[in-house]
């Protein structure tokens, strides 16, 4: 049993912290944190599929000497593509909170929705 | 070696680039190479279809590398159709936006709006063809990030709540469909679709759990981002306060995409739509059929023109879903061909409307009322797309309804068929009292009077042609689906496995 959890460890922590992020994002109403849950989550997958490709004594695959082994290429170079993808959503999403922060007055979006449903009626 | 898959990708995004650095300086400029490349962007996927349809499926190794270090891209019958549908509704609406358009269409901000409808023209494009996992996740979030962009073109109040609604959980959407991918990478060893899906009955035996969660994170993934009922809640904001030329393009094109991706993965890596025997095809059958009634009960509901077309696309998305779900040819080929018809019709349904909203200056549907004697074209238009929407014999939308129902039958699933009935109902209960209004109804002079515009005659030429060709083609496709609908049905005989 211990061992099968600190076999699949990485797993573990990858999931604690991609629902630590969910979390954040669901509960917390400032547009801020959400976008801030929103790169926990990416972080955590981020994290599994380095996690994935590790070796033991495994070095970046540049320049090997013999006898040196290296890790798995392909997730480092999937990861890189992944983290610019979180990037530019990130400064989409920071930059619509600058508009919405700009016409009416507030980050929080339970505040927001009070105001859209004033402005409904 | 024939290099035409990648043109459809890049030259799309070249244009897009071109426009983001010399628009700025004019925007005449700007809307003269959006137009240029939507119409070079058609020749090339009328192109490729030629060639599949001569010389059968291909497969394209991008650089040359084949899999498994490079990235395939791989298209059939099926794809080659959706890459002429996709560039032939993009560049329409590309036309009416250049053209004047409706009253919140015009891309007042400046030339991005034929950037972000040009990157999402290649990015789709690149969601129909990739043949590998990672370049699929890749192209859908490109995708994604466009359209959450395509909501707010205009930056009025409610299109940046609603992009941003649309972003959070596009986000989580994400999230999940990375770690979906990086799971199926971590027990099959493979990116490629079928390699990885050749190496998956064996990889669920060995790592069941991460087989199902993999399966499930790929369904809701995809789920959100083609809106299935339970996590369509961000789709009416985004497509209604959006300009109509954005929600045509969102409604018409994206939504789909995704669920085509979604069929995709599930028939690369399990076999079969939706995991073959597992209780996840179940569930999404029920959701699917909750999906057609409830949307069209909402968008019934609806006053707001713009709000009720897009109900009425999370019903039909209900559709689109089912008939995958199902799995027999017919229904796939149903499905296929509702993608089909449902991008033409809503696309003509948004772009018409539109239009009224320029007259009259109100997205209220009471506002319509004796429309149909000053803009008859228009109103015969809509007229046709909302007919097609319910389904009635002679247009697009009945070819695809009954090819599903046929298909619910023979897989001994008349619930399906059922409901597609009454969706059709409730669809006849929201579509043709509109048309009925804008018709028969007597406009009452203060409504005339509160009308920002004066209240009249046709607008924007350039505009009422792309709603007129629209129409044409729904009828077009309604009466002779003989072509397309063999091209699909030769697909789905292709891909599904034998039963």
């Amino acid at each position: 049993m211990v061992e099968r959890i600190f076999g699949n460890l990485n797993y573990l922590l990858a999931m604690g912290l991609f629902a630590v992020g969910m979390h954040t994002l669901l509960t917390h109403s400032n547009l801020i944190k959400k976008i801030i849950g929103l790169n926990i989550m990416e972080t955590a997958v981020f994290l599994l599929i380095i996690s994935l490709g590790y070796v033991r004594g495994g070095m970046a695959p540049i320049d090997l000497q013999p006898g040196q082994v290296a890790v798995h290429p392909l997730p480092s170079a999937l990861v890189l593509t992944g983290i610019v993808i979180a990037v530019s959503t990130t400064a989409y999403a920071l930059s619509l909170v600058i508009r919405i922060h700009e016409q009416y007055g507030t980050v929080d979006a339970d505040e927001l929705a009070r105001i859209m449903r004033g402005q409904g009626q | 070696m024939n290099h035409l898959p990648v043109a459809a990708v890049l030259l799309p995004l070249a244009a897009a680039f071109c426009i983001a650095f010399l628009g700025a300086m004019s925007r005449r400029l700007a809307r003269a190479i959006a137009q240029v490349a939507v119409i070079l962007d058609l020749i090339v996927a009328v192109l490729i279809w030629r060639t599949v349809s001569t010389a059968g499926p291909l497969a394209y190794a991008v650089g040359g590398w084949l899999p498994p270090l490079g990235i395939a891209l791989r298209i059939d019958a099926a794809v080659a159709s959706f890459l002429v549908l996709l560039a032939m509704v993009t560049g329409l609406v590309v036309l009416y936006a250049a053209n004047g358009g409706g009253e919140d269409t015009s891309p007042a901000e400046g030339h991005w709006f034929w950037v972000m409808a040009l990157v999402a023209l290649g990015s789709m494009a690149g969601v129909l063809m990739a043949g590998d996992l990672f370049n699929l996740f890749v192209m859908v979030e490109i995708t994604s990030i466009v359209s959450y962009g395509l909501v707010s073109v205009r930056r009025t109040g409610a299109a940046l709540e609603a992009s941003f609604k649309y972003l959070v959980l596009g986000g989580v959407a994400t999230g999940m469909l990375l770690l979906a991918t990086a799971l199926v990478y971590g027990i099959t060893g493979y990116l490629d679709l079928p390699m990885a899906g050749a190496a998956m009955s064996q990889a669920l035996v060995d790592y069941p759990y991460a087989g199902m969660a993999a399966i499930g994170l790929f369904t809701i993934g995809y789920g959100v981002k083609a809106g299935l009922m339970p996590f369509h809640t961000w789709l009416p904001d985004a497509h209604s306060s959006a300009p109509v030329a954005s929600s045509a393009l969102l409604s018409g094109l994206v939504v789909k995409v995704n669920v085509f991706a979604l069929f995709k993965v599930m028939l690369g890596l399990w076999g079969s739509s939706f995991g073959g025997g597992s209780p996840l095809r179940g569930v999404v059958l029920v959701l699917s059929v909750i999906a057609m009634v409830a949307g069209a009960g909402l968008a019934w509901r609806e006053r707001d023109i713009k709000r009720m077309l897009a109900y009425s696309t999370v019903g039909h998305m209900g559709y689109i879903f089912a008939g995958f779900a199902i799995g027999s040819p017919f229904a796939v080929a149903g499905a296929m061909y509702h993608i089909v018809s449902h991008a033409l019709m809503k696309s003509c349904l948004f772009l018409s409307a539109g239009l009224w909203v320029r007259q009259t200056g109100s997205r209220d549907v009471n506002r319509i009322t004796g429309i149909g004697k000053q803009m008859p074209i228009t109103t015969a238009a809509f007229a046709v797309a909302a007919l097609g929407m319910i389904g009635f014999p002679g247009t697009n939308g009945f070819v695809s309804k009954y090819y599903i129902a046929v298909g619910a039958l023979d897989g001994g699933i008349p619930i399906v068929a059922i409901s597609i009935i009454a969706s059709s109902l409730i669809n006849g209960m929201f579509y043709l009292p509109v048309v009925i209004r804008a018709y028969l109804g007597r406009s009452r002079r203060s409504e005339i009077a509160a009308a920002r515009v004066p209240f009249g005659r046709e607008t924007a030429p350039g505009s009422l042609a792309v709603v007129v060709v629209l129409a044409v083609l729904i009828v077009l496709t309604g009466l002779w689906p003989g072509g397309a609908m063999a091209g699909f049905l030769a697909a789905s005989r292709a891909l599904l496995p034998l039963p």
